[in-house]
């Protein structure tokens, strides 16, 4: 009776311990660690529209969609981390290239460091609180640092998702669309279908062609006026937010608006295309980021310096990293910004050669390349030590100089540590 | 000879007085007065790249060109007039419309009212001063805009298109040089070399193409130089960091090769524009307010200018309206209701671009003059 009794409570503990500890895994917030790729999977999701951003600094606002009503909820303050990817049209991006009002997906963590966080610093269970004035919860997370931020297609294609259109109503150019986001291949998944807005600012893309609205009622595609089904057409979509209409009181108060439908591979494809070769030209001259993994000093400033590259950039920036050729690695801040380039980065940026580069085949966490470069330089610089972030050329990527704004200056604690003073108090 | 010295020193006199007064419209910043429309002719011009924006309160920082090494050039705060207007791929837009990056026109004035500028507030002669190696002219204190414009916009207005004279190119990317010139003027303006890379939009007609596409039809060549024969284009300029010390090189985001590529993309800004004025209303400034009894009472209100032309239809006599107070920067006085705070106008009659409103309960705000 007794050996019985044990069994079950044992097995009770068992069962109790595993049910709890995957709620905390998926609960729980979690803090990264400076110098090392957190998982994804630890990351809290919410999405939003982007409302300001402070690119030099790495930062902006979302309007995190909760319970309640969308318009009032108070923009958010994120930091991306230093090896935070931003994406947009499905392509490696700045935070710059996305155009204000963009919904975009996040998957933050609370700061790795509070004391040095650029956005305020919250309770770490502030996700879970109601905001009160109908806002709900879910509007303000602590974990306001971000690893991916990504719009509607990028987040789609990375997850083998399209939108499914169901059916289209429309009158005088304006209407709605009833779809749902569902995996490309497969059957057809039980998720409730989403009504969004459109109107004839909403851009059309087929192949190379920028269309619109008129283009298809004209082709017959979609009706002048009234419904029409769709058949789950397939296509990718790009989401902002409008006010819907209403008085306060009542009407949809979370309603999203479709700024952009690919109707194609091809169409999202040229977009990406367009982004890629603009982020190429983007880090070929801003140099690529990296951690610091390790430094073997030599004699008289002589030191070798392991880095691995951050991820999520297109892989002709990796390839330009090449064992035997020549190279500068200048130091940065977590927000990326050069230490200093008053006459270039180049200026001040430690000289040397890639001596060898090695590549992790498996198991790269996101944010990481997976490659590692030893860097070997005749006259190491401060700013390069382990766990420190730096940026890295080699010497097939141009010398240029940057703006103001994006590197620092007789270096103050204010300018390599920005406070969160720049955001509004509502 | 007394009155030839007489003669003289007045002739003296009035070819002065021409010179100065020919001059001051140049040379004397202007400062706007609250509620009036200030003559465009007075603004200082400048462009710029537009680095940092807060749509919310109608302001942000452009890096000005200069004299000097354009990189080096702090980003320069701006704040829009209460009736400022924005023009992106030639129609009206929101600053939040205009992706950073773009180099605008800019047409701007002193703070109407300095203690309440929501920018620095510099030294009147400050366009003057020499900033380092930035050089002169990147700083001014005229940072209260009337008109915030991109490339195309600012060509389409003043009847100019850009003139490509030759393109050179190696790998996809390379260097334009082009003139920007008047359709009608017989003069020639001095060239412009301008970069290019494969990120380049090309827009011709309905399509959106890359370099190679043009590389691949033959229009360019794969490689090398080639003359463009003047070519009248539309172009979307931004600013890349230059390699060879080159310090003021600017870069070509957008061609438009045709006309109906450009009036393409200027439907669909105007569309984004009216969908936004709808739902934020119209800003106009107050005119004159006659009250009557109970809190009933007739404004007058000018419609602040540069919208699309069916905006401006909606205003009709006898429809009725809402109308709620703004601040300078249109910012709803109550945003979270602003059904409930306005007061319901019974009658509406346009007066050109005056509406005059009779409301059945005035709410505080409505004094002449504020927007």
């Amino acid at each position: 009776m007794i050996r019985k009794y044990l069994v079950w409570l044992a097995f009770a503990f068992v069962f109790e311990t595993s049910v709890f500890a995957s709620v905390v895994e998926k609960s729980e917030p979690f803090r990264p660690e400076t110098g090392k790729f957190p998982p994804i999977e630890k990351a809290h999701a919410y999405r939003g529209e982007l409302i300001f951003v402070d690119h030099p600094n790495r930062r902006g606002s979302i309007r995190v969609e909760g319970t309640g009503k969308f318009y009032r909820n108070d923009p958010h303050p994120f930091a991306l981390l230093p090896y935070g990817m931003v994406r947009y049209h499905d392509a490696p991006a700045d935070l710059r290239d996305v155009p204000l009002g963009t919904v975009m997906h996040a998957h933050g963590f609370l700061p790795p460091d509070p004391k040095t966080s650029s956005v305020p610093v919250l309770p770490p269970n502030n996700k879970d609180k109601d905001a009160g004035h109908y806002r709900g919860t879910g509007i303000f997370p602590s974990e306001n640092h971000i690893l991916l931020l990504e719009d509607e297609p990028s987040h789609c294609r990375r997850n083998g998702l399209v939108w499914k259109l169901q059916e289209v109503k429309l009158n005088n150019l304006v209407g709605t669309i009833v779809a749902s986001r569902q995996p490309i291949d497969g059957e057809k998944t039980k998720v409730e279908p989403k009504t969004m807005t459109f109107d004839a600012a909403t851009r059309i893309w087929r192949g190379r062609e920028s269309i619109r609205i008129s283009d298809l009622i004209e082709e017959k595609a979609w009706p002048e006026n009234g419904k029409k089904d769709l058949s789950d057409q397939p296509v990718l979509l790009g989401i902002t937010w409008k006010p819907a209409p209403g008085d306060g009181l009542s009407g949809a108060f979370t309603s999203f608006h479709v700024s952009d439908i690919w109707l194609d591979d091809q169409s999202i494809e040229h977009a990406a295309y367009f982004l890629t070769q603009k982020n190429n030209s983007f880090i070929r001259t801003r140099w690529m980021p990296a951690y610091v993994n390790e430094v073997k000093y030599g004699k008289f400033g002589q030191a070798t310096a392991t880095l691995t590259l951050f991820g999520g950039m297109d892989q002709a920036l990796y390839d330009d990293f090449k064992k035997d050729i020549g190279g500068q690695i200048n130091g940065a801040e977590n927000t990326l910004k050069h230490t200093a380039s008053h006459y270039g980065p180049g200026h001040m940026a430690s000289g040397g050669k890639i001596v060898q580069v090695t590549k992790q085949e498996s198991n790269i966490p996101l944010g990481s390349s997976g490659i590692q470069v030893d860097f070997k330089t005749d006259q190491i610089i401060e700013a390069i030590r382990p766990g420190r972030v730096v940026r890295i050329r080699p010497d097939s990527w141009p010398k240029s100089q940057i703006p103001r704004e994006e590197y620092l200056f007789n270096n103050s604690p204010e300018n390599r540590f920005p406070t969160p003073d720049i955001f509004p108090k509502y | 000879m007394k009155l030839n010295f007489a003669r003289w020193v007045s002739t003296l006199h009035l070819v002065l007085f021409i010179l100065v007064s020919n001059a001051r419209p140049e040379e004397q910043p202007f400062r706007p007065e609250t509620g009036k429309f200030p003559p465009l002719e007075k603004a200082h011009s400048y462009r710029g790249e537009l680095v940092f924006v807060d749509h919310a309160n109608r302001r942000g920082s452009i890096r000005i060109q200069g004299e000097g090494m354009y990189f080096r050039n702090k980003p320069h705060p701006f704040a829009m007039l209460p009736y400022g207007i924005i023009r992106y791929h030639n129609a009206p837009a929101q600053l939040r419309d205009i992706p950073l990056g773009t180099v605008l026109h800019v047409r701007a004035f002193l703070p109407p009212d300095p203690k309440l500028s929501a920018v620095p507030v510099l030294p009147i002669n400050n366009r003057n001063k020499t900033a380092g190696y930035s050089g002169k002219g990147i700083a001014p204190a005229e940072n209260h805009v009337i008109l915030l414009e991109d490339e195309a916009s600012h060509c389409l207005r003043e009847g100019k298109v850009w003139e490509l004279k030759e393109v050179n190119i190696k790998d996809g990317a390379g260097k334009i040089i082009a003139r920007r010139e008047s359709k009608n003027s017989g003069t020639k303006a001095e060239e412009e070399t301008m970069t290019f890379d494969a990120a380049t939009r090309i827009w011709r007609g309905l399509e959106k193409l890359q370099v190679a596409d043009l590389v691949h039809e033959g229009t360019w060549p794969e490689s090398g130089k080639k003359s463009l024969k003047d070519q009248a284009v539309l172009l979307g300029i931004t600013w890349r960091p230059t390699p060879d010390g080159v310090f003021t090189r600017f870069h070509v985001s957008d061609v438009w090769l045709d006309d109906v590529s450009i009036q393409r993309a200027a439907r669909n800004q105007t569309e984004t524009h009216k969908a936004f004025i709808r739902s934020r209303w119209m800003p106009a400034f107050v005119d004159a307010i006659e009250y009557g009894k109970f809190g009933t009472a007739t404004v007058t209100a000018t419609l602040f200018g540069g919208m699309d032309d069916s905006l401006y239809a909606d205003f009709k006599k006898d429809v009725s309206a809402m109308m709620n107070p703004v601040e300078n920067t249109l910012k709803h006085t109550h945003g979270a209701a602003p059904a409930i705070w306005p007061a319901e106008a019974q009658s509406l009659r346009s007066q050109g671009s005056k509406a005059m409103l009779r409301l059945a309960a005035a709410v505080s705000g409505f004094d002449s003059r504020p927007t």
